[in-house]
């Protein structure tokens, strides 16, 4: 039987700004297992930052949780204190963001950013209380190494801007397995890198993942790299999941009309044809269209879509949202 | 950088008192016979071509023979090596001052954004920018050596940079001509504490505008660092607040503020007039008041080449601290 780790229950995010309320989340349903990795794919603005900044608690001051619940290992993470969740963060959950080049700071090398880290969660450490720095030492060390750092010392003693950005998210890659988290958190983490560092870069976490069994979210809007990393799918559309499953029944047979859209603007290699993309573009959140929000892009659009909104439909595992298959 | 803007600052400073003024009204009266004014001016090489009146100026510039200062009643040289201390210790003063108001003040202020905090410290430093020196200084005068001794509590001095009489009783040796400084190397902390007492209100002053200018500079850098991603970044990972406000977002914050803060040392570096003349205070404000009144040329040229001086002394000052503060920037 598979252990959930994560379970995020009916999620509904809001962002009050000066156009009017952007309701960015609305019912976002996601289940994690131990040691499984969850693609979060869609178009942009479809909610998967936010979702994963929900998950976190980093969620900007302008956004508010409405409702739903996030069960971590049992406890609602939404109900905790922020004290509690601190001890959390960075021992249990860890992120990873997009562009290495400014989510490290600028002004502090590698190792004061690190050991700062290591030292805030030195409780967890083993033989505790007294803090050992030969000891935070070999964890950088041998956390740089699983990450196929050259020149450990070296890069240590460097300044974010001396090293390169495939560099820099594996220094961010070492940090987030060094104290191994049951769930990380992995926004975009190789958009922003050359195309040939991406796949090193999405090597080094899977094999990392494998090791310690960690449970990932990968978020991307590259269906390919879910198709090469990921164990389960979720696919975004207007702040709600229209489609979970299985990495290889989804790709293999998409139900979803939104998914079967991002399916066909996906590059083959294998055959030679023009890429289509979805027609259309995002809705607005602030007033999304009526019923099912993707119907006026849908090409299987019918009367009732515009009036009501689907209802999720099961079939084991697998989770759509359609009209089509209720 | 520095050689030749300090150049730049003595061709114009040469042009201005060789060229513009006759210097040789510094040395003649009205009762020099005239038959004498040819001797002086050959005497002093007043006769010779311009390249070579200015590489003596150079030369005599060098050698710190800055000729007489009729406001000091000495010699230029040794009237700046007297007032120009009293400037540097008032403005050390005031700037610790600033700082430890200003930046504490800007960081509340970003941390209670728009919160009643916020809008006390914004209106605290507003009245600071807009208050006139004069004002101030007088209305602390008022305050903390009139109104408080009335009350019976406590006076403290108004004028002057320390008591003359209690001077006499624990005479301090001049060391580096910063008062304070001197007294408590001689361990002489009666003179520290009355130097310092004299210093305060003074500094105060000067203070009061530049703490509205750091508490709001603190602010806004602040803001804009706390929305950064490495902000983000380390409270994903749990640090403590502590952590992050302090080490991790201040030390980008302060970039901008050192700035601005070199700027205010450079500009009090070159005296303030006016709250030196409330305060009687005798430093370079003090002295090139009265050099203007004077006409007194040689020591208001000498204190212009202080001044440019003490400005790009300062801004190299600045990028060192910045190269200390900023790992990404390189010389
Ligand atoms: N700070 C904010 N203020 C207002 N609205 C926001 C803010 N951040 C996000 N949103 C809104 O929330 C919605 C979801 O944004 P989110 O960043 O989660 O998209 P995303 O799926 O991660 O897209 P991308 O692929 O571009 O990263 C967007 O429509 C956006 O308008
Ligand atoms: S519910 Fe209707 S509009 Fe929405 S995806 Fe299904 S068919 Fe298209
Ligand atoms: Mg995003």
């Amino acid at each position: 039987m598979d252990e959930k780790i994560l379970e995020v229950k009916n999620l509904r995010v809001n962002f009050y700004t000066y156009r009017g309320v952007v309701k960015a989340l609305n019912g976002v349903n996601l289940d994690l297992n131990k040691g499984e990795i969850l693609g979060l794919a869609g178009e942009t603005g479809s909610g998967k930052s936010v979702t994963g900044l929900s998950i976190l608690r980093l969620l900007p001051q302008n956004a508010r949780v409405v409702e739903g619940e996030i069960f971590f290992k049992g406890r609602d993470l939404l109900k905790i204190s922020e004290k509690e969740y601190n001890l959390i963060r960075g021992k249990e959950i860890n992120a990873i963001f997009q562009d290495p080049h400014t989510y490290l700071n600028p002004v502090f090398t590698i190792k004061e950013q690190f050991k700062d880290i290591l030292l805030s969660k030195k409780d967890s450490l083993k033989n505790s209380s007294k803090i050992d720095i030969k000891k935070l030492d070999e964890i950088m060390v041998s956390a740089l190494k699983d990450v196929k750092m050259p020149a450990v010392d070296r890069v240590l003693r460097m300044y974010p801007h001396e090293l390169s950005g495939g560099m820099k998210q594996r220094v961010m890659l070492a940090i987030a397995f060094s104290l191994q988290p049951s769930l990380i958190i992995a926004d975009e983490p190789t958009t922003a890198l050359d195309v040939t560092i991406q796949a090193q870069v999405l090597e080094i976490m899977k094999e990392l993942q494998r090791k310690y069994n960690t449970s990932v979210i990968l978020i991307t809007h590259d269906l390919g790299v879910i198709a090469e990393t990921c164990q389960k799918v979720a696919i975004m559309y207007a702040g709600r999941i229209v489609e979970y499953g299985r990495v290889s029944e989804v790709f293999r047979n998409p139900l979803h009309p939104y998914t079967k859209g991002l399916m066909e603007a996906l590059p083959r290699a294998d055959i030679d044809v023009k890429v289509k993309s979805i027609p259309g573009t995002v809705p607005d959140l602030v007033s999304p269209p009526s019923g099912c929000t993707f119907h006026p892009r849908c090409p299987y659009a019918m009367e009732i879509c515009k009036r009501q909104s689907p209802r999720p439909s099961y079939v084991k595992e697998r989770m759509v949202e359609c009209h089509l298959y209720s | 950088m520095l050689v030749p803007v300090v150049l730049g600052v003595t061709i114009m400073t040469f042009y201005l008192s060789r060229v513009v003024l006759d210097p040789l009204a510094a040395y003649v009266t009205e009762k020099t016979p005239a038959y004498l004014i040819p001797v002086i001016r050959h005497q002093l090489g007043l006769d010779q071509p311009f390249y070579v009146q200015y590489l003596y100026y150079l030369r005599d510039l060098i050698t710190l023979n800055w000729g007489w200062s009729r406001a000091g009643h000495m010699s230029v040289a040794d009237a700046i090596a007297t007032f120009f201390p009293a400037t540097v210790e008032l403005t050390t003063v005031s700037i610790i001052i600033t700082l430890l108001v200003g930046i504490p003040l800007g960081i509340i202020s970003a941390l209670r954004n728009n919160k009643i905090e916020d809008h006390a410290s914004r209106v605290f430093s507003l009245i600071g920018i807009s208050m006139p020196v004069f004002w101030l200084g007088l209305s602390l005068q008022y305050l903390f050596t009139y109104w408080t001794r009335v009350q019976g509590w406590f006076a403290l001095p108004s004028t002057g940079r320390y008591d003359p009489i209690l001077f006499a009783s624990h005479p301090v040796q001049r060391i580096t001509g910063l008062l304070i400084l001197d007294s408590l190397i001689q361990g002489n902390f009666v003179m520290a504490v009355d130097a310092f007492l004299h210093i305060i209100l003074p500094a105060i002053t000067l203070a009061f505008l530049n703490i509205g200018v750091v508490t709001r500079l603190t602010r806004s850098s602040m803001l804009e660092v706390l929305r950064q991603d490495y902000i983000t970044f380390a409270k994903s990972y749990g640090l403590p607040q502590r952590i992050v406000i302090y080490k991790y977002a201040l030390r980008n914050a302060m970039i901008p503020v050192v700035t601005s803060t070199g700027l205010m040392i450079g500009g009090l570096l070159g005296g303030a007039i006016m709250t030196e003349s409330i305060f009687a205070f005798p430093g370079m404000g003090w002295l090139s008041y009265r050099a203007i009144i004077f006409n007194d040329s040689n020591t208001i040229m000498a204190y212009v080449v202080l001044s440019a001086f003490v400005f790009v002394l300062v801004n190299l000052l600045v990028d060192l601290i910045y190269a200390w503060l900023d790992p990404r920037i390189k010389y």
